[in-house]
């Protein structure tokens, strides 16, 4: 594995633990469900989340005074462009100094380099703030949503994967971002794949995502759209463990997120998808309470830094 | 003896103790090891049974060369041996029939005549209504039997066994004793029985060897050794008081420390002196009459056997005494009395060391 | 005991008692029952159940002919190395699971230390039924071979003086006499390793992949349930746990005390 790991052992701890805060009726059932170390991409901040279960943590320095009144002044702008500009609570935005907790992510597996980025702005921003992103299919998300996990935000790749969640449970949903598939490829192409109909190739190894996940999902459409069968010999839980069987080398081709390929910084190549073949997914994020830190962290999200954040790293807008 | 059945050079070191053994016996013969514990009686049977390497020696047996030092060596399978140790170590999971067929089968005997050998093996040992008993359903006394009947059973040249009654009850030990005596006598090979028992040793061996310490302290048939211990363990063995002395003039030895013995012969020079416990008379009173050595001792163990009690005593001199019960309670014997002790002078014996 | 030290006890064992049954509880009271049958029978589910059969079958097949010699040897050996070997062994044993089916993919995935040779011949592991019984079987064997070495080192070591002065060889004392004594711990030994090849994820999915009929074992095949359908994730679930709790009720009348 080429991927860096720096981790802070206690660091990972406190991310790792899912403090229930005052909903011990959730707490038992949520942890019973789908949370053990294979069930999803559970990290505080990841830089290098390719690896299905892993927990890689990025240190956080000391705030930055700097950094943060910057954070701060873009924050509040944002909540002008955002739809829902009475996310803002309390001004804890524009003061920084009052908003204080942590907000438990629940987080799609394609988002893992764009959460942890803007986790770490906001909590270089906010000093008390913390946050824990927990990443996974965004189907096993929901279920565990649905079976009471203890998490504040939930942001899901696709209207769709939304669309089992326990409506009870939703304050308010946005879209953030959007989506297009590509053809991840190692970078020496070992394939020769250059388009979608050269995924039907026999000797071609191709790694799909399950067909229950939204990725999976989404490239049957595209690839019934293509008219193309290609030669599937292993359809993984998410997508990052998808792109990782090609960044292995162990696969010859993935059908992933634009995202993924953009976040998997060379150690694949993308191949388009042209635009009337391919299948974009609306992201939205979901808030599953009012309290002043998951406003925060919701309106960090959808603020123009945010956007940005994701923009760089390959989201298209909503 | 005729032509040799077994000539072996034992000489091996396991862990501190070094052990050189030499060996010799015609067809039909016993030969008795008897030695104190850790001294390397196992150890020269394990080598034996090729269970463990010479360093130095030979194992010669009926005029086959199973081992020489640094030589060709037989492994335990290409031996023709008997094994038979204190635990009966049967399989547990095969029929009596089945382990004293085991033999046979090995060595190549077809399934029907390994059995018809086992069956007769087996009736040989008064065992023919439990061939087929689990060795679970056996009293300890018929699982030695059958192990017994297991070892003999591929007609080995050479029958080893290594304190085979000692895990016995003592009237279990006393049947199965006998059997194995009564079977002994219609083995043609050579047997070398390992016992620390002197019961055992001078009914069943026709020769006894001494092992201590790793060497062959002493040689010779039960009688000569009975006679003439010549070592202290020996003489514990067969029961003697043994002083190592030196003769200097008529009718007295100097013991080690200075201990004059009177005797009623009349040695030179290096000698042993044995007196048997039953010579040794216990008094409260210093003893008028003939005995000439007498000495004031100090009671150190008491042991009661039977109808007579073993009285260990010391200073000037480590001397047992067998008395009956009957004077044990006359003269108040326990340990830390004192008392008289008298040996007559003609009840001494004397040989050259 | 007293009635102090009976609650005193008492109070954290039921806590245990409830930490371990309740589960089992949950998942049987939460079961659709009369979806079981259609559950079990469409979709995913049959197969899986059929590639867990085959596959901890063959895992149980290759710890017994591979394992057993292993055991044999660690068992009659004093050397340090063996020490060392051991210790070396029992490391899949605490191995997470998702780190053993990465080093199962840099060992015979495409550019893997063997795998790299093996691919120009036409030879590829991962992603394959094979690959599955691979990964079991790195995760399964070690129980196999520890429980069964432990048996063979309860035997007797003059047990094999006597068998050999009795004719047999190495071999033959191997067959006729510790083969037959260890029987029981070959059984538990086997139990263990086969309960352990049925409920290994982490080194599948991350080696063998998940592919329906190919890859796709019943444990994958309930957390892909789970995304969708829970009610089959369940039934599957209980027929796991109908079969492994058969398994070791068979087991233990016969062998294991």
């Amino acid at each position: 594995m080429s991927a860096d790991r720096r981790e802070d052992p206690t660091e990972r701890q406190r991310g790792g633990s899912h403090a229930p805060r005052g909903r011990p009726a959730a707490a038992g059932r949520g942890a019973a469900v789908g949370m053990s170390r294979r069930g999803g991409h559970r990290a505080r901040v990841t830089r290098d989340g390719l690896q299905p279960g892993r927990r890689g943590v990025g240190g956080r320095p000391a705030a930055a005074l700097t950094a943060l009144v910057a954070v701060l002044l873009l924050a509040g702008c944002g909540a002008t462009g955002s739809p829902r500009a009475d996310a803002s609570p309390r001004g804890g935005i524009e003061s920084g100094s009052g908003v204080t907790g942590t907000v438990t992510v629940l987080a799609a597996a394609s988002l893992t380099e764009s959460f942890d980025a803007i986790a770490a702005k906001l909590e270089r921003a906010h000093p008390g703030l913390t946050v824990e992103v927990s990443y996974g299919s965004s189907a096993t998300l929901v279920q565990q949503v649905n079976q009471g996990a203890p998490a504040d935000v939930v942001a899901l790749a696709g209207e769709a994967a939304a669309k089992p969640l326990d409506p009870a449970r939703v304050r308010s949903s946005d879209t953030f971002a959007s989506n297009s598939l590509e053809i991840a490829v190692p970078p020496s192409n070992p394939g020769h794949v250059t388009s979608l109909t050269d995924l039907s190739g026999l000797d071609l190894k191709v790694v799909l995502c399950e067909v229950t996940v939204p990725c999976g999902k989404a490239a049957a459409a595209t690839l019934a759209k293509a008219t193309v069968e290609p030669h599937v010999v292993s359809r993984e839980i998410d997508v990052k463990a998808t792109l990782a069987k090609v960044s292995l080398g162990e696969a010859d081709a993935a059908i992933v997120y634009h995202s993924d390929v953009v976040a998997a910084k060379g150690a694949v190549s993308g191949i388009p998808i042209p635009a009337e073949l391919n299948t974009t997914l609306d992201y939205p994020i979901i808030r599953l309470d009012d309290e002043a830190a998951t406003r925060v962290f919701v309106h960090a999200v959808l603020s123009p830094q945010g956007r940005a954040t994701l923009t760089s790293l390959g989201f298209g807008p909503p | 003896m005729s032509e040799a059945a077994l000539d072996a050079r034992i000489s091996l070191t396991r862990g501190t103790l070094q052990v050189d053994v030499s060996l010799a016996a015609a067809r039909g013969e016993v030969i008795g090891i008897l030695g104190p514990n850790g001294g390397g009686k196992t150890s020269t049977v394990l080598a034996l049974a090729g269970v463990l390497p010479l360093e130095e020696g030979h194992v010669v047996v009926s005029g086959t060369t199973w081992e020489t030092a640094g030589g060709p060596r037989r492994l335990p399978e290409q031996r023709s041996v008997g094994l038979m140790l204190a635990d009966a170590l049967l399989f547990p999971h095969l029929r009596a029939i089945d382990n004293v067929a085991y033999g046979p089968r090995s060595r190549g005997v077809p399934a029907r005549a390994a059995r018809t050998r086992a069956r007769q093996e087996l009736a040989r040992v008064g065992l023919g209504d439990l061939v087929d008993a689990r060795p679970s359903e056996l009293s300890s006394g018929q699982a030695a039997r059958v192990a017994l009947a297991r070892a003999l059973a591929a007609d080995p040249d050479l029958f080893l066994l290594d304190e085979p009654l000692s895990a016995l009850d003592p009237e279990t030990r006393a049947r199965t004793r006998s059997e194995l005596a009564r079977r002994l006598r219609d083995y043609g090979g050579v047997t070398v029985l390992v016992t620390h028992d002197p019961l055992d040793a001078l009914t069943l061996a026709d020769r006894l060897v001494f092992v201590e310490a790793g060497a062959v302290t002493q040689v010779g048939t039960p009688s000569e050794v009975l006679r003439e211990p010549r070592t202290p363990y020996v003489a514990t063995v067969v029961g003697l008081n043994l002083y190592a002395a030196q003769a200097d003039s008529h009718e007295v030895l100097t013991l080690a420390g200075g201990t004059p013995l009177i005797v009623g012969e009349s040695p030179l020079g290096q000698v042993w002196a044995a007196v048997s416990p039953h010579a040794v008379v216990l008094h409260r009173e210093r003893p008028e009459g003939s005995s000439r050595n007498v000495w004031a001792m100090r009671v150190t163990e008491v042991t009661l056997r039977g109808q007579s009690a073993r009285v260990s005593l010391t200073e000037p001199l480590e001397l047992i005494a067998e008395v009956t019960l009957a004077s044990v309670a006359a003269l108040g014997i326990q340990v830390g009395s004192h008392l008289w002790a008298s040996v007559k002078a003609t009840e001494v014996s004397t040989y050259p060391r | 005991m007293t009635w102090r030290s009976r609650l005193g006890l008492g109070g954290p064992a039921l806590v245990a008692v409830l930490l371990l049954t309740l589960p089992l509880v949950a998942l049987l009271a939460r079961a659709d029952w009369g979806r079981l049958v259609s559950d079990v029978t469409g979709g995913t589910a049959l197969p899986a159940l059929r590639l867990s059969l085959v596959t901890t079958s063959s895992t149980a097949v290759l710890c017994l002919v591979l394992g057993t010699p292993l055991a044999w040897l660690l068992a009659r050996s004093d050397h340090a190395g063996t020490r060392w070997l051991r210790a070396l062994l029992t490391v899949p044993l605490v191995l997470p699971p998702v780190v053993g089916g990465v080093a199962l993919l840099m060992t015979w995935g495409r550019t893997g230390i063997l795998g790299q040779y093996l691919s120009p011949l036409g030879i590829e592991i991962p992603f394959t039924t094979v690959a599955v019984v691979v990964a079991e079987t790195f995760v399964a064997m070690p129980y196999y071979v520890l429980a069964v070495e432990g048996a063979m080192r309860g035997l007797d070591p003059r047990l094999e003086s006597v068998a050999r002065t009795l004719g047999a060889s190495d071999l033959r004392y191997l067959r006729t006499v510790a083969l037959p004594l260890v029987v029981p711990g070959i059984a538990s030994g086997l139990a263990l390793a086969w309960a352990r090849a049925l409920g290994e994820f982490g080194a599948t999915i991350t080696f063998a992949g998940n592919f329906a009929g190919r890859t796709q074992t019943a444990p994958l095949a309930v957390y892909v349930a789970l995304q969708e359908d829970p009610s089959v994730a369940t039934s599957i679930s209980i027929v796991l746990l109908t079969v492994s709790v058969i398994v070791l009720g068979l087991l233990r009348g016969r062998w294991i005390r």
